[in-house]
């Protein structure tokens, strides 16, 4: 029971994909300008990265090293049509503000590093909970800096005017810089918190 | 190293699987989106020109003419119509009355940047359009305020609402003694 929360909770702080492992950038950088946009990428991935933990680890034993590697694309992109398909019939407001980054969590390397390194090696449950951690942090991470950005930039929050009138947005903090920018903040407030220097 | 015969047999039987599921979540999927579609498009038809009862489509290339009938009268046109924009293409929906005169726009779709050329879907901008007559210049300052931050944007829509509201009117004849 220790050993599965440890596996768990590895993904959400230890090796948060995005603000301790800083892979698969791509989509945190480009939708978290709103929060619920962040908010639904984030399930997205929560979809894609367990099922396939889960596919990838029942498959352990018939899968032969040579051809591993399609196998866990075919896996992989099959979840995340499955998710791009759901969200568009659920929820095609938001799918159209996403575009195309939830077909691109087929390329997105959290998903892939997850099923080689992780899924591949251990058995279903590990593996479950390995996935979930990993896209709750993701997830976590998404919402983080994109309440940050929508709060500076916009003064809302999920679409709440939760600023007085007379905050004026910095409109650079919804468009590319402002994602970079809030990153590395973002990145060195966490090193200053657990005391990790640049220098090792 | 085993077999490829054997290999590729593996993932064959994969690929059928990840199809099948891929076949079943598009069955399920598929009417729904469909469904969205085309209840947006009709919500969009009926604000755009609330005259109208019937709309009977009348495609062209790039572009869609929905001719809005109240019983057996023509009373105006809304067209579907593509344009790009500053972050890609925008699908815009322009509805004229037969005296010429616009009676509604939206932008359906659209890929600009938010907080700035996104505001173009905002009721104070689009608002301007309406009412104005297919004849009138829509000059960008003038007669339409811009949105500050947003120009190409802005005039994108601007020059297409223009184009296509004078298109519109040659076309069909619309308040052309006006």
């Amino acid at each position: 029971m220790k050993k599965l929360w440890n596996t768990f909770s590895n993904g959400i702080i230890n090796e948060n994909p995005v603000l301790r492992l800083v892979i698969g950038m791509c989509a945190p950088l480009a939708v978290t300008t709103a929060v619920v946009n962040g908010f639904w990428m984030g399930i997205a991935v929560i979809f894609v990265l367990t099922a396939s933990n889960a596919l990838v680890s029942l498959l352990r034993k018939v899968v032969p090293a040579e051809i591993r590697i399609p196998i866990f694309i075919v896996v992989i992109a099959t979840f995340t049509t499955v998710a791009d398909l759901t969200l568009k019939a659920i929820q095609p407001e938001i799918h159209a503000k996403l575009g195309v980054f939830v077909p691109l969590i087929v390329v997105n390397c959290i998903i892939l590093a997850r099923a080689e390194a992780f899924a591949s090696k251990n058995n279903l449950i590990q593996s479950v909970a390995d996935g979930l951690g990993m896209a709750l942090g993701f997830t976590l991470s998404l919402l983080i800096l994109a309440s940050i950005r929508e709060l500076l930039g916009n003064g809302t929050w999920w679409g709440f005017n939760v600023l007085p009138a007379s905050f004026e947005p910095a409109v650079v903090m919804i468009l590319p810089p402002g994602a970079f920018v809030t990153l590395g903040y973002l990145l060195s407030g966490l090193n200053l918190i657990t005391g990790k220097s640049g220098d090792n | 190293m085993q077999s490829p015969v054997r290999l590729g047999l593996i993932l064959m039987t994969i690929c059928i699987v990840a199809a099948g599921l891929l076949a079943f979540t598009n069955a399920k999927t598929g009417p729904i989106i469909a469904q969205n579609e085309q209840q947006q498009l009709e919500t969009a038809l009926r604000e755009l020109l609330p005259e109208a009862e019937t709309f009977e489509p009348d495609e062209e290339e790039d572009k869609v003419f929905y001719r809005g009938r109240r019983g057996e009268a023509e009373v105006g046109i809304v067209a579907v119509f593509s344009q790009t924009g500053f972050g890609g293409l925008m699908k815009l929906a322009l509805g004229v009355n037969k005296d010429g005169e616009v009676t509604g726009f939206q932008i359906l779709q659209h890929a600009e940047t938010p907080g700035l050329g996104a505001k173009i879907t905002e009721e104070e901008f689009i608002c301007q359009f309406v009412g104005k007559s297919a004849n009138d210049d829509f000059i960008l300052g003038q007669d339409i305020q811009g949105i500050s931050g947003a120009t190409i944007s802005s005039e994108s829509v601007t020059d297409c609402v223009k184009t296509l509201a004078a298109e519109i009117r040659d076309k069909y004849d619309l308040g052309s003694n006006g």
